[in-house]
């Protein structure tokens, strides 16, 4: 019966008999655990076995130190030196190493290219640009036809589209930023050959009002003369009249057309150096029309009339020639410009794919490293 | 400041000199109760050489957390930093699969043996063995029972310290303390150690009723 009370309520005389041992039981707790003592024998020994191990476990009060734990000014101090070498840590495998070596490469070659990146992008300077721009502008212009000069030529043109590239490469913000000024500098200068074409027409116009009128006078005074009536219709060519027609026809069609040209928005340079030579072939039209004009009413007779046929045509005079000695700004900027588009498509085709390829070669090689230090 | 020797002076006295820089009073607290802290770190780690190095490493980092000290019950404070001490050994170990404790302790040196200050060579060599197989058993038990059983069957701490000292409620003590007896007895039991002890227990008795007897004689 005790037994089987015992192991019917074993855990709570068990926790008893353990508080029991501490004197850790309430009085209440101490006087229904001992009626329960004396009512069991198992009890009674499970007790007895505790207080058996109590007293084995006393050995270990017994126990003390081979040495002394005082401390020393050596174990108090903030850093303690470390006065005797730690023993070598043994050598890391080889796949450790190896992915230690990879990952140490791939940050090394991310950081070149980056600090690669860093100085190409912002190091030009305005001499430098200016050198690319006229090294360019040299690389595009006509070649003499000799053959040994050409071939010097086109190793310097080879050595200039190279030098070029190289410090378009490096002012290419820049350029862009200057290109911007020019066109808007070139657009400016259309705007001015515009008035000034303008003007001038309006005084060819006048001109060939003047000179209408100065015919009507001449005709006029040839109908009150007639002897001179008559050397007049046996010599003059019936077109003199009109080939000053045909020529204020003509400067009157290419200043619309640079009308037009200029109406347009000016998408590059290409155009402004275009609308500039229209403008010019404008001016040189009106003032060939003002040197014919400007002969006296006099060249009605013949010598008007071969200086009138012999005259070179508008359009040859008008051809500008400064063009061909000394490249305008205009194009110069415009050889300058696929070289900032070869630089874009420079760096797009190879250096953002090496980028991205050594970032993941770099975090590969990190999470292999990682990965076999936790295992080992 | 008392005038008395540093030896007669309380624990807290000797903390808040400790805590003013004198190394030399906390170098008093570590002889009052370095015993006490290897004893715990014994029965915690095993191994001697294990329980030394805690045992120091727990004076260290008690004179480096003196200004935490509010007074009170220095031991308590002490033994609860050799603890943690122990314990944080204990997962270190446990990070480390490969290596048993018993490699542990021949890697550390030969297993306790209680002094044999005034006793027979056959009584040290009992102790010894009675030793060797209690710190065997304890190993068996849970960190949480163990450090309870120690602190209350070796430290003799009440249930209100080691409740202090394990950061935990009475009644958890309690049932740490009961689970962990129940346990050690069973383990004792099974290895034949528990008989062994009661025949040296009843042994030991008879001799101590003989020297009473004797006594009375003389």
């Amino acid at each position: 019966m005790t037994r089987w009370r015992f192991w019917r309520r074993g855990g709570a005389l068990r926790a008893d008999a353990s508080a029991f041992l501490d004197d850790e039981l309430t009085p209440r707790e101490l006087g229904g655990f001992e009626a329960e003592l004396e009512r069991s024998a198992e009890l009674r020994e499970y007790l007895d076995d505790l207080s058996v191990i109590r007293a084995e476990l006393g050995v270990l009060r017994e126990a003390q130190p081979s040495r002394s734990l005082e401390l020393s000014g050596v174990d108090i101090a903030p850093q303690t030196p470390r006065l005797i070498s730690a023993p070598e840590a043994p050598a890391a495998p080889l796949r450790l190493r190896f992915a230690a070596l990879g990952a140490a490469a791939a940050i090394a070659a991310l950081a070149a290219v980056g600090l690669w990146d860093a100085f190409n992008l912002g190091g030009a300077t305005v001499v430098e640009r200016e050198r690319a721009i006229e090294t360019a502008a040299t690389a595009t212009a006509p070649q003499p036809e000799s053959a040994v000069v050409v071939v010097e030529a086109q190793e310097a043109q080879q050595e200039a589209e190279q030098a070029a590239q190289w410090q378009a490469e490096q002012s290419a913000e820049q350029a862009s930023v200057a290109a911007f000024a020019e066109q808007q500098q070139a657009e400016q200068e259309v705007a001015q050959a515009e008035q000034q074409a303008a003007v001038e027409e309006e005084a060819a116009e006048e001109e060939f009002a003047a000179q209408q009128q100065s015919q009507q006078a001449a005709e006029a005074e040839q109908e009150t003369d007639p002897a001179r009536q008559a050397i007049t219709a046996r010599e003059r060519p019936a077109e003199d009249a009109g080939s000053v027609a045909e020529q204020i026809a003509e400067a009157e069609e290419q200043a619309d057309i640079a009308e037009q040209q200029a109406a347009e928005p000016a998408p590059a340079s290409i155009a402004a150096d275009a609308q500039e030579a229209d403008a010019e072939q404008a001016d040189a039209a009106p003032a060939e029309e003002q040197q014919q004009a400007a002969q006296p009413q006099s060249a009605a007779s013949n010598e008007a009339a071969d200086q009138s046929t012999t005259a070179p045509p508008p359009p040859a005079a008008a051809q500008p020639e400064p063009q061909e000695d000394q490249p305008t700004p205009q194009a110069q900027l415009r050889q300058i410009e696929p070289s900032t588009e070869i630089v874009a498509t420079y760096e797009r085709s190879w250096e953002t794919p090496l980028q991205i390829a050594l970032a993941a070669l770099c975090a590969i090689a990190l999470i292999a490293l990682l990965t076999l230090r936790r295992r080992a | 400041m008392s005038d008395r020797a540093p030896e007669q002076l309380g624990d807290d006295a000797l903390a808040e000199r400790a805590r003013g820089g004198e190394l030399d009073a906390f170098n008093l607290l570590v002889r009052r109760y370095e015993r006490r802290v290897f004893g715990l770190c014994l029965g915690m780690l095993r191994s001697p050489a294990a329980a030394e190095d805690a045992a120091q490493d727990a004076m260290i980092a008690a004179w480096r957390a003196l200004d935490g000290y509010r007074g009170g019950n220095f031991p308590a404070w002490l033994l609860r930093i050799a603890g943690n001490r122990c314990r944080d050994e204990l997962r270190r170990r446990k990070r480390r699969p490969s290596t048993s404790l018993d490699e542990l302790v021949e890697e550390h040196g030969d297993a306790w043996s209680p002094p044999d200050e005034g006793r027979s060579p056959e009584a040290a060599a009992l102790d010894a063995e009675t030793g060797r197989a209690l710190l065997a058993a304890l190993d068996q038990l849970p960190e949480e029972q163990r450090q309870a059983v120690l602190l209350s069957d070796v430290q003799g701490l009440a249930y209100l310290e080691i409740a202090d000292v394990m950061h935990t409620s009475i009644g958890t003590v309690k049932s740490r303390l009961n689970r962990g007896r129940a346990r050690l007895r069973q383990l004792l039991l099974e290895s034949g150690e528990l008989s062994r002890a009661r025949e040296r227990q009843a042994l030991q008795e008879r001799i101590d009723g003989g020297v009473r007897q004797e006594r009375r004689r003389a």
